[in-house]
């Protein structure tokens, strides 16, 4: 477990809480909010964030803090620092999440809408704009074939712009977002699309992507849809010496589509939600590896039934299913064309069971079961070796959240 | 017929400036000039999705915390919601940057008092509390 970036941000911390007190005044111009989780991973076999497969794995936390400051009645700046640790997927480097400027043009009723420029989270699905702070996850791993943590880079935040706009409609109301940008792309979208640490790195890249939430009986039922479009530009380099030239490839786009459907019913005790996303990749460009199977398309799906017991305590029961290849549900034609990957590194199917208590607005606690059978989304950084993973798995967590 | 007698019994308390509202009540700073509001419009203000009030000044929305017996009666049987729904979208703008909480009082003196003294101050009350109308006006019941 390191804490080594746990000092600057709690500095960073006190000095905006030491701010003049004026800003607190009584127009109330500025709020500061953060929290601390910490996880705990246990797995029989094949590891989730970190060694978890031999004593357990404590090498996981989440640290947030964010400050909001209205500027004027339309104008609002935000910024979030996060330091994530996660296995060997995030190093828990303090990392700007998000800062922005959110120019609110009008608050009507019927049409409230606005612009915001800058570091954004990204829009997609229910869950994906706050997947790093465990309040708003219903589980401890949200479902991995939809936000799967491997290619999180990409789905975290994106450098540009945002229309949003929440409109009245018969029945109800939608939201909207519409936003273009400079996705960020670092060494783990190599291992999430490349499935290795690429000789070459992915440089300027650009995505659109539209979200349409339709809230109807008070947001009682929410029906989604998510639309995206990645392009990101390879740039080979030196070939750091892996075998057979696997991690070669040309110079050229990877180019990727997404598109998710999303729906939740929502009662005073219990909670249904699905999701359902296919999710194009296109390594023609790209050549190397993937000459043998340049296209396909992904297809994931998870049905979820949240109960709340009462205010403190929570069920949760789900199903997520993942297919690397929509078209190849065994995997048996991509072990053949990449036999140096088993059969069951092309699928996921997780069921998973978990409980929550919070004794109050400030704690929560929760333990959850994985029963997996594949390791589609077993990220490679835990898993260097392909030929130890095993078919079938199980996981328990734990993980422990104070907020402020 | 009865909402008949509810806006007349409204008069009569609303002609006396100190007195016991007959239902508990949503009030608003004196400075407020909207005369009633809707409960869309209250849906929007307690999801913190609508942020100004329509002359341009921003709208300061003081709850009671969310397992508070009347927070949850407001959120259920007015806004026709549930509180933790309310509270997911509380998350999601203050962890996004996209928007903010209401502030939070632990009493219904507080809520009082800070609705009183606070410009563009939106909350709600207990019938049971004594309101001074002089401070506060009452702009829905539930």
């Amino acid at each position: 477990m390191s804490f080594k970036h746990l000092l600057p941000l709690i500095l960073s911390g006190v000095s905006l809480l030491c701010a003049p007190v004026s800003l607190f005044g009584a127009e109330n111009k500025l709020s500061v909010n953060g929290f601390v989780t910490q996880g705990f991973f246990y797995t029989d076999s094949n590891n989730v964030y970190g060694e978890s497969s031999d004593n357990g794995s404590f090498d996981f936390h989440e640290i947030g803090l964010n400050a909001a400051y209205r500027l004027t009645p339309k104008l609002r700046a935000a910024a979030q620092v996060m330091s994530r640790q996660a296995g060997g997927v995030d190093n828990g480097e303090p990392q700007l999440d998000y800062a922005l400027l959110d120019y609110r043009v009008s608050d009507a009723v019927d049409k409230a809408f606005g612009v915001r420029v800058g570091r954004l989270k990204i829009p997609f699905g229910f869950y994906n704009e706050t997947r790093d702070v465990s309040f708003t996850r219903p589980s401890i791993m949200l479902p991995q074939s939809l936000y799967f943590d491997q290619a999180r880079d990409l789905e975290l935040s994106i450098d540009g712009a945002i229309l949003y706009g929440s409109l009245s409609v018969p029945g109800g109301w939608v939201d909207l977002d519409l936003l273009y940008g400079s996705p960020q792309t670092d060494t783990n979208v190599e291992y999430a699309y490349l499935g290795m640490d690429a000789a070459g790195k992915f440089k300027d890249s650009e995505g659109y992507m539209a979200r349409a939430i339709y809230n109807s009986d008070s947001g009682r039922f929410r029906i989604g849809f998510t639309s995206a479009k990645y392009i990101l530009n390879f740039k080979p380099g030196v070939n750091p010496g892996c075998l057979y030239n696997l991690c070669v490839f040309d110079e050229g786009a990877l180019k990727l589509g997404v598109s998710v459907f999303s729906a939740q019913y929502n009662e005073e005790n219990w909670s249904l939600t699905g999701e359902y996303m296919l999710h194009d990749i296109d390594w023609t460009e790209m050549g190397g590896v993937f000459t043998a199977l340049p296209k396909l398309t992904m297809q994931s799906y998870y049905l979820q039934l949240q109960y709340r017991l009462s205010y403190n305590w929570d069920l949760l029961l789900r199903y997520d299913e993942l297919l690397l290849d929509k078209d190849d549900p065994q995997g048996a034609l991509n072990h053949q064309l990449f036999p140096f990957k088993p059969a069951h590194n092309f699928y996921a199917k997780d069921v998973t069971l978990g409980v929550g208590w919070q004794p109050n607005q400030d704690w929560s606690f929760r333990a959850e079961l994985h029963n997996v059978k594949g390791t589609g989304w077993a990220a490679e950084q835990d898993n260097p070796d392909p030929s130890k993973l095993k078919k079938h798995w199980n996981i328990f967590a734990l993980q422990a959240t104070y907020r402020f | 017929m009865v909402s008949l007698i509810r806006i007349s019994l409204l008069f009569v308390v609303l002609s006396f400036p100190v007195g016991e509202a007959v239902a508990d009540s949503v009030i608003v700073s004196q400075d407020v000039t909207e005369q009633t509001l809707n409960r869309n419009f209250l849906l929007a203000v307690f999801s913190m999705r609508v942020t100004r009030w329509p002359d341009g000044r921003p709208i300061r929305v003081f709850v009671l915390p969310d397992r508070h017996p009347l927070h949850d009666l407001f959120v259920k049987e007015h806004l026709k919601i549930f509180p933790y729904q309310l509270r997911n979208n509380w998350d999601r703008q203050v962890y996004t940057g996209t928007g903010s909480e209401p502030e939070q009082v632990d009493t219904m003196d507080g809520m009082y008092q800070m609705v009183s003294q606070t410009d563009g101050a939106i909350g709600y009350i207990s019938h049971s509390f004594k309101l001074n109308l002089e401070k506060v006006r009452v702009v829905d019941e539930f």
